[in-house]
């Protein structure tokens, strides 16, 4: 692998084209906000995730738009606000990778909410034992309906018990 | 051509370049992704990358000279002109490809047809926005004289003009004078991943160095044995200039070869050398020079 492109990877990691004021801007009507001691570990975090996922990133990341989508959760607190971005980040590159890179940054992050605000309840833990074809195909439909996360219906229960008679 | 760096680059112009290769890298991976991700495997990005060294004709790996003068220029120009010129050496590629599939020699083998029809759908296959650099066909006939040190649409392009140059030499000759040579080389010459051209060249060169006519391909006993006789004594450097002036008396009597096919001819001198060198004093020539 070439030397300088993973040097540069890791220098790039460390930067962030948002400023802290841009992020806690979008999470501040939450209640939520990053220090910069804080907003210096995500990005940290990030760049030895995107070393052990062996990714590189351009651009600004994905920070912004994890804040953005998560910062409304009624599941996360100023108190875990950084230790939950920290595991959602890492989940993040996972995926990318498990799905094959075959859903957009949007998709997978619009996934990864739906799931974690609703079946998820909350837990990263839940959501880092989803199996990449059902976060692929909740990441390209919007929904979890068809997905094994959907929960079981009144009607579809009776439908069961039709075909066992 | 030497691209030696004349003197090292500096830290300030290594890092300079590497920032201008990385921007580029940058804008080629949003277009990849058509803007939908900001990361990517960094496998993906080293093939990217290697695609856009492949386009200004740099390396990747090791600063040269030509390093350099990309301190100077607007990368993404450069860029530019190396896409457009990855284009034009394709349509010169599809014309020679064509002109290859309209000469082929009156003998068969199922390798060549085989990489002609591979070759045919390369032309769909090769991605020159994103992977300039790769050869997305399998290449089964091999050549007398391999490609090397080549990527992308310069690799294809220098092995249809080298197979061109074969196929020419071996249209030459009747069908007759060369299937006795074949049979003798390989029975399933046709079957079998083979060069057709080696065997032929090599008994046409025999004969023009015994100042023989080439026309029959024919070598007797007596023949070989007076090939034995005259490199028996000779270099390495002698054997080669013999075999090239073999090459001079061919060119006499094949006036429709230009000055490619005989540059060819003379590089397998150098193969065809070493092959004499190392065999001549334990198998004898027999396996080189084929006796009909």
């Amino acid at each position: 692998m070439n030397y300088w492109l993973s040097s540069i990877a890791q220098l790039q990691a460390q930067n962030h084209a948002m400023t802290l004021e841009q992020l806690n801007r979008q999470s501040e009507p939450f209640g939520l906000s990053l220090s910069k001691s804080a907003l210096n570990r995500l990005l940290q975090h990030r760049a030895e995730t995107l070393r052990n996922t062996k990714r590189i990133e351009f651009g600004e990341g994905v920070l912004g738009k994890l804040i953005a989508a998560f910062c409304d959760s009624p599941y996360i607190a100023q108190s875990d606000y950084e230790k939950t971005l920290l595991e959602l980040q890492e989940l993040f590159y996972l995926f990318k990778n498990e799905c094959h890179d075959l859903v957009s940054d949007d998709e997978l992050i619009g996934a990864m909410h739906l799931i974690y605000n609703d079946v998820a309840k909350g837990s990263t833990e839940y959501l880092s034992g989803i199996d990449w074809k059902t976060m692929y195909q909740i990441a390209v439909t919007s929904s979890i309906s068809g997905t094994e996360l959907e929960e079981p219906t009144l009607e579809g229960f009776l439908d069961g018990a039709e075909y066992e008679s | 051509m030497n691209h030696e760096l004349e003197s090292p680059l500096t830290a300030m112009e290594y890092n300079l370049i590497q920032e201008k290769l990385l921007n580029l890298l940058s804008r080629q991976v949003e277009r990849y992704t058509g803007g939908d991700s900001t990361s990517i495997r960094i496998e993906l990005a080293q093939e990217l990358l290697n695609a856009i060294c492949y386009c200004l004709n740099i390396s990747a790996e090791c600063p040269d000279e030509r390093w350099r003068r990309l301190l100077y220029c607007d990368l993404s120009e450069e860029y530019q002109k190396g896409l457009k010129s990855v284009e034009q050496k394709k349509q010169f590629g599809k014309q020679l490809w064509r002109a290859v599939c309209a000469s082929l020699p009156t003998v068969e083998n199922t390798s060549m047809l085989d990489t002609l029809k591979n070759i045919g759908k390369f032309w769909d296959k090769y991605d020159s926005i994103f992977f300039a650099h790769e050869i997305p066909c399998d290449i089964d006939y091999q050549l007398a004289v391999p490609v090397s040190e080549l990527y992308g649409i310069d690799y294809i392009n220098q092995y249809l003009e080298n197979l061109f140059c074969e196929n020419r030499f071996l249209i030459e000759y009747q069908t007759d004078a060369i299937i006795p040579i074949l049979n003798r080389y390989c029975p399933d010459y046709k079957g079998l991943l083979i060069n057709l051209f080696e065997p032929v060249v090599t008994n046409a060169l025999g004969l023009a160095v015994l100042e023989k006519s080439d026309k029959s391909l024919h070598i007797g006993q007596h023949d070989l044995t007076c090939l034995y006789n005259l490199f028996e004594p000779m270099n390495k450097t002698d054997i080669h200039g013999c075999l090239l002036q073999g090459v001079e008396r061919l060119s006499v009597n094949h006036t429709a070869f230009g000055q490619r096919e005989w540059s060819y001819i003379s590089q397998y001198c150098g193969q065809l050398t070493v092959r004499i060198d190392r065999l001549r004093d334990s198998t004898g020539l027999e396996g080189i020079f084929l006796v009909t």
